[in-house]
């Protein structure tokens, strides 16, 4: 039991630190009934192979197709319930470049004609981006709290 | 028809091994079920404890001793924040309220905690649960205490006891009591089946109160100290708190406000959503529920087991039986089909009657289990899972009648008629 205490502290602690793990992800999610923000962390390896700044013509393309699949991909990345109708807007794409690492954070506007918490989001992010290995997923959907890490395509998660 | 006729007929004349044998299968499948059962309430007790707050703020160490320290009274804070920090945080307008938490002192064995009013209004356990009084009230004067349900129980306090708070959480005395200051009970919590029943709660002010006098961590000498007639809440500044709990306006501003904590300037903070730390901790905790359910299912093989003793050994004095069933016409396989049934009928049986045990239990024991060990026992009747299990249950019983229903196929006709010498 103490061990495993102490191996979560430790997995935790490097998540905290804001570890830049390639392949590991993290979307955090927030509803407020019909509406929500989903939010996205990703190394830029993940997404299109590397991180250094993209100058040459090669490069530029390879991250804005990366980018725009992203773009036109997250609502089979990120499966909402059918019957809730949702709709998943871009609003804010962001390349955070350090020197030689980079991280691309995305946000998400969320509508649905009905209320999220209570339904079953599923998860396919390998299917999209085959190198985003890992994903922690933390959701706030109204009285509901669930996190869960996403490591196959079809991993799901219930806001009961 | 015949064939349910026959196997009732044949069960009723063992009646005595069938139902020992009907009870073990039983057994099994309500332990099964209990176990079951038994962890969704643990989870729903553990990720459940604390509810409807969005952050947990505390300084910056690894979310899981944030939770611990916070909502399980177990382990320490590696820092505390200033209340500066609390304030200036309160004052974001994404905010709706707060509840700050200051630990740090105990009461034999039971944790203290410093904290307002506030306490009492916005802090919710399963659901929509709030914090109720069975005797007295909130903490009204500086030297008012407030215990939870398991400390008033286990020590025997009430309404109007004094109190002597030591300094750092101990066991029995305290290594320094601050007993120049005794504490009141104003007030003593309902049980909630949670860690708030293993705490005493004080005002902010009041925690201040006790070390107003100490110098550089120790105790005053005789001289130094302050009585305690002269101290009042207004004297009292408060300068730093452990954590502090937020709600927020809205779901989808948490996580902007989480980051916007977390990226505090001033000092180095940690906001963290409870519920998320809990399901994450929860995950991390699953092996135990893996060894539980592999206990039980080793339990329901030995229901098994003894279904097939009890069915093999009634095979010997049924040789006559089947003998004389070939004899009047009936055909091998009808035999296998009689022998499988009953076992069938067996497990059937002994699911059905293990079922209601376990609802029994659970409808009898609720109250008792919640309030004693916190297991939170609520959902469905039945889960999916569950249903799988009893599935895989009857299968299981009618493949194991298979086994003595070969074996009674094998045996010649004329094994059971002629008579032994």
């Amino acid at each position: 039991m103490f061990k495993v205490l102490l191996l979560s502290t430790m997995v935790f602690a490097a998540r905290e630190h804001g570890a830049h793990l390639h392949g590991a992800g993290k979307i955090s999610m927030a509803f407020d009934g019909k509406r929500g923000k989903i939010e996205l962390h990703v190394p830029a390896e993940s997404l299109y192979g590397f991180e250094h700044e993209a100058k040459s013509k090669k490069d530029r393309q390879k991250k804005e197709q990366a980018l725009l699949k992203l773009e036109e991909k997250i609502s089979e990345m990120i499966v909402l319930d059918p019957s809730l109708k949702c709709e998943i807007k871009k609003e804010i794409f962001e390349v955070n470049q350090q020197k030689n690492h980079a991280e691309v954070e995305a946000e998400f506007g969320v509508s649905c004609e009905a209320p999220v918490a209570g339904s079953e989001i599923s998860f396919h992010m390998q299917k999209v981006f085959p190198r985003l290995r890992k994903v922690q997923v933390d959701v706030v959907a109204d009285g509901v709290q669930k996190s869960l890490q996403v490591t196959n395509n079809g991993d799901s998660l219930g806001l009961k | 028809m015949v064939f349910l006729k026959l196997a009732i007929k044949s069960l009723k004349n063992r009646i005595f091994a069938t139902t020992l044998t009907v009870i073990s299968i039983a057994l099994s499948v309500s332990l099964l079920l209990s176990v079951e059962r038994a962890k969704r309430a643990a989870e729903e007790g553990f990720t459940q404890t604390i509810s409807k707050t969005d952050l947990i703020v505390g300084a910056r160490s690894g979310p899981l001793q944030l939770i611990l320290y916070t909502v399980f009274n177990m382990g320490n804070a590696t820092h505390n924040i200033s209340y500066e920090s609390y304030e200036d945080i309160k004052k974001i307008p994404a905010i709706e309220w707060t509840i700050p938490y200051s630990l740090g002192d105990g009461h034999r064995g039971f944790r203290v905690v410093g904290t307002n009013q506030d306490f009492f209004k916005y802090y919710h356990y399963r659901g929509d649960r709030k914090v109720e009084f069975s005797q007295g009230g909130e903490f009204r004067d500086l030297w008012d205490v407030v215990l939870g349900a398991e400390v008033a129980r286990k020590l025997g306090y009430k309404l109007g006891s004094r109190v002597v708070v030591a300094h750092g959480v101990t066991k029995g005395e305290g290594i320094q009591e601050h007993d120049d200051k005794p504490f009141v009970v104003a007030g003593i919590l309902e049980p909630t089946g949670t860690p708030l029943d293993r705490a005493v709660y004080m005002s902010l002010e009041g925690m201040e109160a006790l070390h107003v006098d100490w110098q550089e961590g120790a105790a005053p000498t005789a001289d130094k100290i302050i009585p305690r007639e002269q101290l009042t809440k207004d004297k009292l500044k408060v300068h730093s708190i452990t954590a502090f709990f937020v709600g927020a306006k809205s779901r989808i501003e948490t996580l902007k406000l989480q980051r916007e904590i977390n990226t505090y300037k001033e000092e180095p903070l940690l906001a963290i959503i409870p519920g998320v730390t809990l399901s994450e901790l929860w995950q991390g905790l699953s092996f135990v529920e893996g060894v539980l359910r592999i206990i039980s299912w080793m339990v329901v093989l030995v229901g098994f087991m003894a279904m097939l003793i009890a069915l093999t050994t009634a095979l010997n004095e049924r040789r006559r039986e089947m003998a004389i069933l070939r004899a009047v016409g009936a055909k091998s396989r009808q035999i296998v089909g009689l022998l499988v049934f009953e076992s069938t009928l067996l497990t059937a049986l002994g699911i059905a009657l293990g079922v209601f045990l376990s609802w029994g239990l659970v409808a009898v024991l609720k109250p008792w289990i919640e309030s004693e060990f916190g297991l939170y026992l609520v959902g469905p009747w039945f889960t999916s899972r569950e249903l799988i299990y009893l599935v895989i249950t009857l299968i299981g019983g009618t493949v194991i009648g298979l086994i003595p229903a070969l074996r009674a196929q094998s045996l010649a006709l004329k094994d059971g008629l002629s008579v032994k010498l």
